[in-house]
């Protein structure tokens, strides 16, 4: 009771950290890692050619030079940008502390009015549902500037467990008010509509996850802030431009820093180094296309965890190993493929480590559980069947009695598969001896036990003076009487008189006994009536037959002549009688040895599946 | 071995087939267990395309004769092989059994 009380305190621990594992996600990395994975493996998603991505490149700070560079560049650009009629021109870019040239990149925001720029909010750790919460500012731009700014959005990306970016706070709420990250302010602008009110799906932290378009370099279009800027002061120098500006007609710039050691660059799911403005085009484009990225809740993760896990558990435990292996196999693998395709048209994201994990876990318990309790089953069983083994052995005589009349030898093999052979050589006096063999039908210790209980009884209704028919007849009774309906032995028994040279004879549904008059050919001495014993009462017929010297006497069991060679062949009782026959001048003794070995070797390397009972006779 | 049950009228046929031995006499004792738990008194087993039958084999049918006898009803067997009919005179329980030639004739007797 404690022992099954523990167990289901066990079970149900570990079915509640299986289950917690999945709520407080654990092994998150690893998911993070298949997430990636889903990224790299997804088809191309639709990209906007509404965003224009300016780099401040290698090839611009050669250029130009000296880094950060005059501000009167930016200035420029932005006269460039504006002159073509771009639609916005965003700047992932801090203009914190005054510089040269502030004057004439103010005087150009100024004359643009469609200038963006950052600012960084310091959060405050995340509590519960809602809205992210700053304290404080931790980057803006000089005070002119960002007056001179069309708006200012901030940048802020959150970093994953892993140190990947892959979510930014939407909104932020900042001493009692609401602030739009960049990439919402300019959505909202360029769509003119509030964003607010229209449904992004979230994390459970408030987060949007980046819908990442594709790596950085074929994204979207890119151009060298450094060629603009040549390209500009050519045309206004009445020579041919390296870019036609008017590719920034009504298009959304995005201006930031992606040459080497610039601190802009962030790990992605899709490459290590990843521009921040790639983050705001990405977000720009997924509100465009109203294509998110949506993690499933913890509630559906579970539910989808106990059905795959269920599953598993009921393929494990019923089908048979190598069966279950491929069950499972096959049952993440559609799984995997269900969650691909849902990623891949929906962009929802559900849990497959995890699951996965567990179901294989699972399989591995369920295997070498029921390996444990198929090796304890057999344990038990061989030493049931070593006890049944011993109890058969206990039964049958150890020593055979010595008469002068006849020569006799027997031996008894049992099986591993112990099929209750029994018999038996009682010495009455003198001039009479009873023989007895049988066979209980059934195996392993029941079978033993009733072949014990009928050995017993048999010496009890084995009597000198009574014939063996009438003996079989009472043990029948007494069996019928006393045991349960479904257990029968089938037994010989002979008495033999020495006096007048003569055996009388019983059979209840034995072999028959072979026996070899001098020179003639065997014969089997049956009767006309008997039933195995313990079936129902009925009438035994006895018979009888003189003997004389040199006569032979085979008593056996159906191990012998049904023992089967590796072709399936049997034995038999005809290949039995020729043995005899050909060696009739041997000893009791030798006879038996004889018939033994001839039988193992028909066997060959089969082992005798019944237990191999003989008892040989000779008159002398 | 392998079973086949069906029910031909109110007769339960089981045919058998390959070799009846100690190694799945169990697999019929279930079948005639699960033959008498649905209420069948007649039953048939067809012999036909079974070559042998060992000492638990036959325990097997005496278990599902005795059985029957119980409920009044029947055990016949049909088809069975001179082999099997010599295995059945040794153990002298072909008396107990009705045994047909054929199948017709056995479903007949009932």
């Amino acid at each position: 009771m404690y022992q099954k009380i523990l167990y289901i305190l066990t079970l149900a621990t570990a079915v509640v950290l299986l289950l917690c594992g999945s709520w407080f996600h654990a092994f998150e990395k690893n998911e993070l890692d298949t997430l990636d994975l889903r990224f790299h493996l997804r088809p191309t998603i639709a990209r906007t050619d509404k965003v224009v991505i300016i780099e401040i490149d290698n090839n611009t700070i050669k250029k130009i030079g000296q880094f950060p560079f005059h501000r009167g560049y930016h200035a420029k650009l932005i006269d460039a940008l504006s002159g073509a009629g771009a639609r916005a021109v965003v700047f992932d870019i801090f203009f914190s502390e005054p510089q040269k040239g502030d004057a004439d990149l103010l005087a150009a925001m100024r004359a643009a009015g469609n200038v963006y720029l950052p600012y960084v909010f310091e959060l405050a750790p995340y509590e519960g549902r809602g809205m992210a919460h700053a304290v404080k500012y931790s980057a803006q731009n000089l005070p002119e500037l960002t007056s001179a700014a069309k708006a200012t959005g901030y940048i802020n990306v959150i970093a994953d467990a892993d140190g990947k970016f892959r979510r930014v706070p939407p909104y932020v709420q900042y001493e009692g008010r609401k602030y739009p990250a960049m990439a919402l302010l300019l959505s909202s602008d360029y769509l003119a509509t509030d964003l607010s009110h229209q449904k992004i799906p979230l994390d459970e932290n408030a987060n949007l996850i980046i819908n990442f378009a594709g790596k950085w370099v074929d994204a979207y279009q890119h151009y060298s802030f450094g060629d603009i800027l040549q390209s500009y002061e050519a045309l206004s120098k009445g020579k041919k431009p390296v870019l036609d500006l008017n590719i920034f007609k009504d298009k959304v710039c995005l201006v930031g820093y992606t040459a080497d050691g610039t601190t802009d660059l962030h790990p992605s799911p899709l490459e290590p180094l990843y521009p921040s403005i790639g983050i705001h085009a990405d977000i720009f484009n997924s509100i465009l296309y109203k294509k998110f990225i949506t993690q499933a809740s913890r509630g559906i993760n579970l539910v989808i965890l106990i059905g795959l896990s269920l599953l598993i558990l009921a393929s494990s435990l019923k089908a048979a190993p190598l069966q279950a292996f491929g069950l499972l196999v096959e049952i993440n693998a559609v799984f995997l493929l269900v969650s691909v395709t849902f990623f891949n048209r929906l962009g929802v994201w559900v849990d497959v480590f995890y699951p996965l994990l567990v179901t294989t876990l699972l399989y591995l318990f369920c295997t070498l559980y029921r390996s444990i309790l198929h090796f304890k089953e057999r344990i038990t069983l061989e030493s049931e069947l070593k006890i049944a083994k011993q109890i058969q052995e206990s039964f049958v005589p150890k020593a055979l009695p010595e008469v002068n009349e006849i020569d006799i030898a027997a031996t008894m093999l049992t099986a591993r598969e112990v099929g209750g052979d029994l018999y038996d050589v009682i010495k009455f006096d003198n001039n009479k001896v009873g023989i007895m063999i049988g066979d209980v039908m059934g195996k392993g210790i029941p079978a033993s036990l009733f072949m014990a209980m009928a050995a017993t009884s048999f010496k009890f209704f084995a009597k000198p003076e009574i014939l063996p028919n009438q003996t079989l007849l009472d043990l029948n009774e007494k069996i019928i009487r006393e045991t349960p309906s479904d257990r029968f032995v089938t037994l010989y028994y002979s008495l033999f008189d020495f006096k007048n040279r003569v055996m009388f004879y019983a059979n209840g549904g034995h072999l028959p006994v072979l026996y070899l008059a001098r020179g003639e050919k065997a014969l089997s001495l049956d009767v006309d009536d008997g039933l195995p014993l313990g079936m129902m009462k009925g009438p035994y017929s006895g018979r009888e037959i003189k003997f004389d010297r040199g006569d032979i006497f085979i008593y056996y069991t159906d191990g012998i002549i049904e023992a089967k060679n590796a072709r399936s062949e049997m034995y038999g009782v005809l290949r039995l009688s020729a043995f005899v026959e050909m060696n009739r001048s041997l000893t009791a003794k030798e006879l038996r040895d004889g018939v033994v070995n001839d039988v193992m070797k028909f066997l060959g390397k089969q082992k005798p599946q019944d237990d191999i009972t003989l008892i040989t006779i000779k008159v002398v | 071995m392998d079973i086949k049950v069906e029910k031909i009228n109110d007769i339960a046929l089981v045919t058998l087939s390959g070799e009846l031995n100690m190694d799945n006499s169990n697999t019929l004792r279930e079948a005639f267990k699960k033959i008498l738990k649905e209420m069948n008194t007649k039953v048939l087993v067809d012999f036909e395309k079974l070559s042998f039958i060992d000492s638990s084999g036959i325990a097997t049918l005496i278990e599902m004769f005795q059985n029957l006898e119980k409920v009044k009803g029947r055990l016949c067997l049909c088809q069975v092989n001179k082999r099997i009919i010599g295995i059945f005179e040794i153990t002298k329980v072909h008396k107990l059994f009705g045994i047909f030639e054929n199948r017709q004739e056995a479903l007949r007797s009932f």
